[in-house]
């Protein structure tokens, strides 16, 4: 950062740039997860040129992390082109994948590259249980066993969900038996038919709290994603909780494959605009997430919480219906 | 009120709560700012807190690590604000038990600085 963008910070609010881009590179993918939240979009894939251009632009412009989604983001026709492109720029990069179309040639650019992070999405330590909610396991399994053999740092993205939730600890050993470095907790969200399956209720979430805090291995190192805030608020009121909130808007959007912009691959606002730049600076829905922080929300505003609380609007109807409403529905509101 | 107890308000408006009781030793803030977009937040936050305006060379994420070391940065800051030929020692942003003291690097060098044209 220079001094010209820490002062558009300070005066707007938001990042002069964007310094977190989700990029959707296809909505290809085989599987018809229950939890899908694009189910009812048409295959297609982001041009290649297109793609570098922004890869380029906000490269330029002091991106610091980029988020490969999709779809199923290896089943990109030009997947091996982009990962070398990006893993060249020594840039972070999370991808999140079933594990499908996971070939050698994926296996050795995330070797070469430190900077790809690799996340194998999984919601349940066996069938049964991942079933709930993803399909793919077998495939998933395999992929996993194949990055484990290959000594690829790797991790595993799970979502909390009310049928999942007791399988946390299994979850847990699962990673460490496959020697995942990470495993990346988030939040049930908002499905294609606009509801929450299988919420998580207030019980759920102690327990995984309580999961979190009393495992004796500091390894798979545990990342409560951003969106997540209302379980890291009950982990750590400590430490690494600065700034623990919903970037979009902020720091953060996504560029879809149809060349349409929106504030977050959860929030299904998309908007034409001439450009990247266009978008951030001129878009009115990022103008009302930025006008309406979630600390200002009622009834956020009058929890406890509300320092180190952050709303993700995905995460219930009302929310992600009006950007002015805080979430009345949130599991560890406690009155001020 | 000092220095660092408003840099520990500013954590705790954020969220970070730092134990009192932990007030007397210095504190290593790469255990509560993990990255740079949380790191640039805390310096606007500072900025517009104590209005001042950080060295460019402070903009960036690795100089962080020691809660005193970025509050003598602030005092001195706010003691001479024409800091900008000041030129800090990347050793004081560490961890280390110093108090601040008025005749140290930092004022010695902006008092020099004066008399420049």
């Amino acid at each position: 950062m220079n001094r010209k963008d820490t002062n558009f910070l300070k005066e707007n609010g938001y990042f002069f740039f964007p310094k977190m881009l989700q990029l959707e590179i296809t909505r290809k993918c085989p599987f018809h997860c229950i939890q899908c939240y694009k189910k009812h979009l048409q295959d297609q894939d982001m041009d290649y040129e297109y793609l570098s251009k922004i890869v380029e632009k906000a490269i330029c412009n002091g991106v610091s992390l980029f988020t490969l989604n999709g779809g199923e983001p290896l089943l990109y026709p030009r997947i091996v082109d982009l990962l070398r492109l990006i893993g060249e720029t020594n840039i972070q990069t999370n991808i999140f994948s079933s594990g499908f179309n996971l070939t050698k040639d994926i296996i050795d650019l995330l070797k070469e590259f430190n900077n790809l992070n690799f996340y194998i999405s999984l919601n349940g330590s066996t069938r049964e249980i991942n079933n709930l909610s993803r399909e793919g396991y077998d495939i998933s399994i395999a992929a996993v066993s194949e990055l484990s053999r290959n000594d690829v740092k790797y991790g595993i993205n799970w979502v909390a969900r009310h049928d999942n939730v007791q399988d946390f600890i299994y979850v847990l050993s699962f990673c460490v038996e496959k020697r995942a470095s990470y495993l990346s907790v988030t939040s049930n969200k908002l499905t294609g038919l606009c509801e929450i399956q299988s919420p998580l209720d207030y019980n759920d979430l102690i327990l995984l709290s309580e999961y979190i805090k009393g495992r004796s291995s500091l390894y798979p190192l545990i990342f409560i994603e951003s969106c997540f805030s209302v379980l890291s608020t009950l982990i750590d009121g400590n430490k690494n909780n600065f700034a623990s909130h919903c970037y979009a808007g902020i720091s953060s959007c996504t560029v879809n494959c149809d060349y349409t912009f929106q504030p977050c691959t959860h929030l299904e606002y998309p908007e034409k605009f001439a450009s990247l730049e266009d978008y951030w600076h001129n878009s009115n829905t990022l103008r009302e997430l930025r006008n309406y922080p979630s600390k200002e929300l009622v009834p956020c505003c009058n929890c406890k919480h509300n320092k180190i609380c952050s709303l993700c609007r995905a995460m219930s109807v009302e929310t992600y219906k009006s950007f002015r409403t805080g979430s009345r529905s949130c599991l560890n509101y406690q009155a001020k | 009120m000092e220095v660092k107890d408003k840099l520990i308000n500013i954590f705790q408006d954020n969220g970070i709560y730092i134990d009192k009781k932990k007030m007397g030793e210095d504190i290593d803030l790469r255990d509560y700012i993990t990255d740079s977009i949380q790191y640039i937040s805390f310096i606007v936050e500072i900025e517009k807190e104590f209005d001042i305006e950080f060295p460019d060379e402070l903009l960036l994420f690795d100089k962080i690590a020691s809660l005193n070391g970025f509050s003598n940065i602030i005092k001195a800051i706010i003691l001479d604000r024409n800091i900008s030929q000041v030129e800090f020692n990347q050793n004081d942003f560490f961890i280390e038990n110093d108090d601040f003291d008025e005749n140290n690097f930092y004022l010695d060098q902006i008092e020099g600085d004066e008399n420049e044209p």
